[in-house]
């Protein structure tokens, strides 16, 4: 189904004759509860601040044929529509014109809470868009195509889909097939196979040949197939352009073995299902691993096998962590896909852990983090004091630690003042005896300067709060704010200072 | 419950334990697990970052490790596209935090050129990459398709190429001339030897890319010329930044870039030198695909008067093209203000993310470097600043006012560059929509600005 020209800022004229209108007695407008009618106004939000957004129910979403004849029941899916139809009858008719004082801009959210197009910043600009929407990625499938497996919700997008399977294919002498022209054209230009060809002479590149087997669906999955991991279909001759793994020792393998490779030993970590094993064991390795272990602490008894994605996820974390402390022999090449050997799995939500902040091993992988905000956000409160010991960012480098008067404040935003190595950041992280003395005489400080964390932090929980008082300090302020803002309706004041959740997200786990 | 955690508290021993947070442990998260997801919306997202932001550049750093603690947790780079996207922008801000900025001495890479050392396609797949969504294909169609109109009965045509995608661009381009009526003109294409650093990366040189254009157009039986404007020796000694030499540091690379794009200007004002650049009975074309981004105009230049990027444009304006035609993304990256970077950009990026989730699986591997590809983007937006921050992109409506500014008159796309680009897109998922804006043609998904396009011509001449 091709998309409409035009589609996206302005208001179509069925929006403002029909959907909304009040004429629909029978469907009026429902807002779901989440979100009512209400204008928002983000900065940078893409769409005309001052729209309003609607929040229509899945129901009249769905609703195909509202309006209906009341002389042969024959449905539409515009008022305009059935009035031309209702002339037919010699009945009255009556054409809303669009009244040009009312052009407000409208924006419709999705009513799937989960969905990305829930939030009205990303709210489409008008109703047959959010409609073929919510057909589309919430609606049951019912639309199959007969050639190929695909289906579709929405019956036009199948329509659409029907008229091109298989019409047209473009094959490459290296066997790749394209079922657009342009596609073709921009492989075959660069394609090996074009390269060996040249000198000799030859036709026109071949007329698209019959309709043969469909290899899969769309394109992006033929090109898919061609694409990186391992190796694309057509043979690569020797070239230098070839894709070879192992052709420069700089540059990492395909991310999709690499992702295979970690499991073996990440599972042995799980199994072991306690990462001090895993920090005993590679001591003296990387960093990496010790972030590695940070973000994933221990393995629930359940887990045994990791799944790919947690893996995935956690490594370009664990990567992105090892790549901040400097690492002088370092000879890994990219980082988010290849992960160091003994990789934990996943990332954790934490659990009060102590000086951990990343506690608890949660099974991440396929679902969606089952949180609220609000919650996470007072389990970052749960956190005890020794979180400040315990500094990720000092860890980092970046803030000086609480007691300690050898530690110094960076700048960060200047020239960068201090290497932060292993001992650096494991202090950070709360795997050193925090001292003062030994680990933080690693860090090259610029100068000597106040702490950052001065005595108020000192004496403080997490949250920066006094065990008693309840919003102070600006950090304090700060997430309490957040959680306020962010939580809504919880008691969020009542979880904060001596560690107790508010009950509402804490209920008896499953 | 209570049970299996303390027992996993011990066991787990990440971290030397500070006895007295052992008994903070006591509250089991065990039903936090179970709470619902709905808050985790966008909204909250967005908000959630630009708080780590403030708190950030207001060096309150516990509240920021908190909030990049629940970042974490909603973070997932398998995840559905707003966690995937969070979790790049987590990352871009951890990078911010840590400021590793290297050092010419430093050979360990820092969190952003770790992202750099992407792995290198080949031809063949970048090919396929950029035909994953049309995010490029939409600017090649339409400013081609353009192109093509401009020469229309010319002999000679000269295209000046600044663009990132290593001349994939051009195949459609050469077709299309070769199935011209009055026959293909003779054509060169003429490239800088000289990229910014930004994703997608080659893993062959210039002139090898070059060669298959030159061997392509044999094929369709046109005249064709490739040439480098080297950094030094003519073709020969093709500066990539692509085929690296890692140790290259990334302050150095930003200031090569910048370096030798000055001299290249000089070289394009040089009378003597565009007399070897450029012949005289030929129609010059001129080609800005994802360059202009780049070239530095950061608020210093501003104020100066005239940044690069206006002395680029002008230089440009001075070569009296038929037809320029510029493409970018839609988006306001350029503000000195760190959160409203944040939020443009947290605006505006899940579209490439919002997109191929629409058909490819979570686990797929274009997918991912397709991702990561654009969190090499938020990074550089977010945690660098000065002429590091390559990633200085402007809107269209504001790229069309320094156009103007400059000099240029807009020509609007023709109803058959509008067909040709309405077709490609219906071949894509039916999110991607096109509309009309004045003299740019914007490529939308689900209603929302991504890619613009526009064509211009020096002076008073445009069809404005």
């Amino acid at each position: 189904m091709p998309a409409d020209l035009d589609n996206s800022s302005t208001a179509s004229g069925e929006v403002s004759g029909s959907s909304s209108g009040g004429n629909n007695p029978s469907q009026p407008l429902q807002s779901t509860a989440a979100t009512p009618k209400k204008k928002r106004n983000l900065p940078g939000m893409p769409a005309d601040p001052a729209a309003e957004v609607i929040a229509l129910s899945p129901k009249t979403l769905m609703a195909t044929n509202r309006f209906v004849c009341e002389i042969c029941n024959k449905g539409f899916q515009r008022d305009q529509n059935l009035q031309l139809h209702r002339r037919g009858h010699n009945l009255p008719w009556k054409l809303r014109q669009r009244s040009g004082k009312d052009v407000k801009k409208r924006v419709y959210v999705c009513p799937e809470v989960s969905c990305v197009h829930h939030d009205p910043s990303r709210a489409l600009g008008d109703l047959t868009g959010i409609k073929k929407h919510f057909c589309r990625k919430h609606g049951e499938k019912k639309w199959k195509c007969d050639k190929c497996s695909k289906k579709y919700a929405v019956q036009s997008d199948w329509k659409a889909h029907s008229k091109i399977c298989g019409t047209r294919e473009y094959k490459c002498d290296c066997g790749t097939l394209f079922s657009r022209r342009d596609s073709f054209i921009t492989h075959r230009a660069f394609c090996d196979a074009l390269a060996e060809e040249s000198g000799r002479a030859h036709p026109r590149h071949p007329t698209p040949p019959p309709p043969s087997n469909r290899s899969t669906g769309p394109d992006p999955t033929a090109i898919v197939d061609s694409a990186p991991p391992p190796a694309p279909p057509a043979p690569p001759p020797s070239q230098s352009s070839a894709p070879s793994p192992s052709v420069s020792p700089i540059h990492s393998p395909d991310p999709a073995p690499i992702m295979e490779e970690p499991l073996a030993p990440a599972a042995t970590v799980n199994a072991s299902c306690s990462s001090s094993s895993t920090i005993s064991s590679s001591n003296g390795s990387t960093t990496s691993t010790v972030f590695a272990s940070l973000f994933a602490s221990s393995t629930t008894a359940s887990e045994t096998t990791p799944p790919p994605q947690p893996q995935q996820e956690t490594h370009s974390f664990t990567d992105l962590i090892r790549a901040m402390a400097s690492h002088p022999d370092h000879t890994h090449t990219t980082v988010e896909l290849a992960p160091p050997p003994t990789e934990p799995i996943s990332l954790c939500l934490s659990t009060s852990h102590g000086s951990s902040i990343f506690g608890q091993e949660r099974h991440y992988a396929p679902q969606p983090p089952s949180m609220s905000a609000t919650a996470l956000l007072q389990k970052a409160a749960q956190m005890g004091s020794s979180a400040t010991n315990a500094s990720l960012l000092r860890g980092l480098g970046i803030v000086s630690s609480s007691s300690s008067s050898s530690s110094a404040q960076l700048d960060i935003w200047g020239q960068r003042h201090m290497e932060a190595d292993n001992s650096s950041v494991l202090l950070g992280l709360g795997l050193l005896p925090c001292d003062g003395g030994s680990g933080l005489k690693e860090l090259m400080m610029g100068s000597t300067s106040s702490s950052v964390f001065g005595p108020k932090h000192a004496t403080l929980d997490f949250l920066g709060l006094g065990m008693a008082a309840v919003g102070a300090g600006p950090s304090s302020s700060g997430l309490s704010a957040l959680i306020t803002s962010i939580g809504g309706g919880l008691d969020v004041a009542a979880s904060f200072g001596a560690g107790e959740f508010s009950g509402k997200d804490i209920g008896s786990s499953s | 419950m209570k049970t299996e955690l303390r027992g996993n508290t011990a066991a787990a021993s990440i971290s030397i334990q500070n006895p007295t947070t052992a008994a903070a442990a006591a509250p089991t998260i065990s039903g936090a697990l179970t709470g619902c997801l709905g808050s985790l919306d966008g909204a909250c997202i967005e908000k959630l970052l630009l708080h780590c932001a403030s708190a950030l550049e207001g060096k309150e750093w516990t509240l920021a490790q908190q909030v990049m603690w629940v970042l974490n947790n909603v973070a997932s780079l398998s995840g559905d596209p707003n966690q995937r996207l969070t979790s790049w922008f987590l990352r871009a801000l951890i990078s911010r935090a840590a400021n590793v900025c290297p050092t010419a001495t430093m050979h360990h890479f820092d969190g952003s050129s770790a992202i750099d050392r992407r792995r290198q396609m080949t031809v063949t797949e970048l090919a396929g990459y950029v035909d994953l969504i049309p995010w490029h294909t939409f600017g090649f169609c339409a400013s081609n398709s353009a192109i093509f109109k401009a020469i229309r009965g010319c002999s000679k045509v000269h295209v000046l190429d600044f663009s990132v995608t290593h001349c994939v661009q051009w195949p459609t381009l050469i077709d299309a001339l070769a199935k011209r009526p009055e026959g293909p003109p003779s054509l060169r294409i003429t490239v800088p030897s000289v990229r910014p650093p930004v994703p997608p990366f080659l893993n062959v040189s210039c002139e090898e890319v070059g060669q298959r254009l030159s061997n392509f157009a044999r094929f369709r039986d046109v005249e064709f010329e490739f040439n480098i404007i080297g950094g030094g020796g003519g073709g020969s000694t093709t500066t990539s930044f692509d085929n690296n030499n890692i140790a290259l540091c990334r302050n150095s690379m930003y200031d090569t870039f910048h370096r030798y794009f000055e001299s290249l200007l000089t070289s394009l004002v040089d009378p003597h030198q565009l007399s070897s650049l450029f012949r005289d009975d030929e129609v010059i074309v001129v080609n800005c695909q994802n360059w202009l981004r780049s070239m530095p105009d950061d608020d210093e230049e501003q104020s100066a008067g005239s940044s690069l990027r206006d002395d680029f444009l002008h230089t440009i304006m001075g070569l009296n093209p038929a037809i320029v035609v510029v493409v970018d993304e839609d988006a306001d990256l350029n503000v000195s203000s760190l959160t409203t970077r944040i939020t443009n950009c947290f605006n505006y990026l899940w579209i490439p993310f919002d997109a191929l989730e629409t058909f490819l699986p979570k686990d797929s591997a274009q997918r991912i470097e397709y991702e990561s590809d654009v969190g090499h983007k938020i990074e550089n937006v977010i945690s660098h600043e000065g002429c590091q921050r390559m990633e200085r992109l402007e809107s269209g409506a504001k790229l069309c006012q320094r156009m103007k500014n400059v000099g240029f008159s807009g020509v609007m796309f023709c109803e058959e560059t509008v067909k040709e680009v309405k077709s490609l897109l219906d071949e894509h998922a039916s999110g991607w929509g096109m509309k009309r804006d004045e003299e740019m043609l914007v490529l939308t998904w689900k209603g929302h600005n991504s890619v613009f396009a526009t064509a211009w011509v020096p002076g008073g001449l445009g069809e404005n």
